[in-house]
């Protein structure tokens, strides 16, 4: 999905920017939340933003009556539960149809069989897109927590925003919240500058440099090929450019119209250690998975084994958190030892590294190779990596 | 969790302020775990500062806090830590509820 290069589009952001700033008596959520409603209906189709509208209230519904039964807390983790596993089915059924995997083929297998079926698929595949998958969990979780559920057009604003689409980022809710009590930045030409710069920067990122080594590889209508490891470390670097640059417009268009929107990337090539690397790539998928997978999943498992085992519990959130991601990015086998070997692989450095710390606190301190052989490290075992799953990602 | 944070900053001038033998264990729990005896606890030292703070450090130190100190915190609030002026907001909050 890219509409970067389309016209609608960035009409579309030039009239949010106008709109946004109208001093209307609304809240800052629900003026865009309408504002993002007509971009949909606008890019894709108001039948699909309708659809969409209806999803998110009946969902809206749905929370509301779970917050009801806070008292009850049979009820309350009834509902939660049934909430968690109709939005992980989905998600599976999406990803079963989308990926295709041979052990796990009933998206496929429904969607060919029942045509009526067929347009409910379709919504709740799209609905079930891996990005606003994770935005309805961390919506879910929050409001579980205790924050507050805003009104279905500014949830939908949450869910589906309109410049979020295609490659995230991950926003967070509890932000998103938060926005409606801060006090609006006035349109001034410095701000404007700034996120015109951003923008720019990020469509240089995609459209030249992504695209230009494309390109310049294999040729103008060219694909990304796999296959051997050059093609893995080219692959690699592509597609930092491409998201890294597809990020930066988001991020741009996100502080333009004064909505929280994160940076996904902080120079993951500088990164020492695979586990820095994974800090400072797609950060706001690290970020969910850190606050709705493993710190949950950690804290749960000490609280019931005991602080004495609290090292493994830290291995197992590790990998269980690596799983997630691979599943996420592709419901297949390979994703899955993928994931794995990745949790293995920070595990081992997270041991290492203790080991050094125990017997020269200032070890990395003083190590200043580290600088030039870390990144080397970082980009051989990351490339390695990503070769064993690069055929599923790239669906060849 | 931001939210939360953001809010907790608000407050902090009043109330990160602690009493002075709950900071002294608070100390003593941060330099025990992260093997630093002479780490000084200020509010704007972050994760990043202390090598041995990481992930598993950072459960260490909620966990290690909860028990001293008889509190409970939330994964929400866990999660939304980002410095130990923030820690000491948020503590000083569950230790008036206590009292």
């Amino acid at each position: 999905m890219v509409y970067f290069n389309s016209l609608t589009f960035w009409c579309g952001v030039f009239f949010s920017y106008l709109f946004i700033n109208l001093k209307v008596p609304f809240s800052k959520t629900f003026s865009f939340g309408i504002i993002n409603f007509i971009c949909l209906s606008v890019l894709f189709d108001i039948k699909l933003a309708l659809a969409c509208l209806g999803c998110v209230s009946l969902f809206w519904c749905f929370l509301d009556v779970i917050q009801d039964q806070k008292k009850s807390q049979f009820f309350f983790k009834l509902y939660s539960l049934l909430c968690i596993f109709f939005l992980v089915g989905l998600f599976l059924l999406h990803k079963s149809y989308l990926d295709n995997p041979t052990f796990f083929n009933i998206g496929h297998y429904l969607f060919d069989r029942y045509e009526p079926i067929q347009p409910v698929f379709m919504l709740m595949s799209t609905l079930a897109f891996s990005y606003i998958f994770l935005r309805f969990l961390d919506l879910f979780r929050a409001v579980m927590a205790g924050n507050t559920i805003l009104d279905p057009f500014s949830l939908l604003g949450y869910l589906v925003p309109f410049y979020m689409l295609a490659s995230g980022p991950v926003n967070v809710y509890t932000e998103y919240v938060a926005t409606n009590q801060k006090k609006s930045i006035k349109p001034n030409f410095t701000q404007l500058l700034l996120c015109m710069n951003l923008i720019t920067n990020g469509l240089f990122l995609k459209f030249v440099c992504a695209e230009g080594l494309r390109i310049l590889f294999y040729g103008v209508n060219g694909k990304l090929q796999s296959g051997d490891l050059f093609n893995s470390a080219f692959i690699l670097i592509y597609v930092f450019f491409d998201f890294a640059g597809y990020s930066y417009v988001a991020f741009g268009i996100g502080k333009l119209l004064d909505i929280p929107t994160p940076l996904n990337f902080q120079s993951p090539y500088i990164s020492k250690t695979v586990t820095e690397f994974w800090t400072r790539w797609h950060v706001s998928l690290g970020d969910f998975v850190k606050r709705n997978i493993f710190i949950p999943l950690q804290v749960t498992m000490i609280r019931k084994w005991g602080i004495t085992y609290a090292y493994w519990t830290n291995l197992i959130a590790l990998i269980a958190s690596f799983v997630f991601v691979g599943i996420w990015h592709r419901l297949s086998l390979k994703f899955i030892i993928w994931g794995i070997a990745v949790g293995c692989i920070v595990a081992v450095e997270k041991i290492i590294r203790d080991q050094i710390i125990k017997r020269d606190k200032d070890f990395f301190k003083k190590f200043s190779f580290g600088n030039i052989l870390g990144p080397f490290y970082v980009f051989c075992v990351i490339v390695g990596t990503l070769h064993f799953a690069i055929q599923d990602l790239l669906g060849q | 969790m931001r939210f939360f944070g953001i809010i907790l900053k608000q407050k902090r001038l009043g109330v990160s302020k602690m009493k002075s033998e709950d900071e002294a264990k608070l100390i003593e729990i941060f330099r025990v775990l992260f093997n630093m005896p002479e780490l000084e606890l200020r509010d704007e030292l972050t994760a990043r500062e202390v090598p041995t703070w990481d992930s598993f450090n950072h459960i260490n130190l909620i966990m290690n806090i909860e028990s001293e100190f008889d509190v409970r915190f939330t994964t929400d609030e866990i999660a939304s830590l980002q410095n130990v002026g923030e820690l000491k907001v948020l503590l000083n909050k569950k230790l008036a509820v206590l009292v």
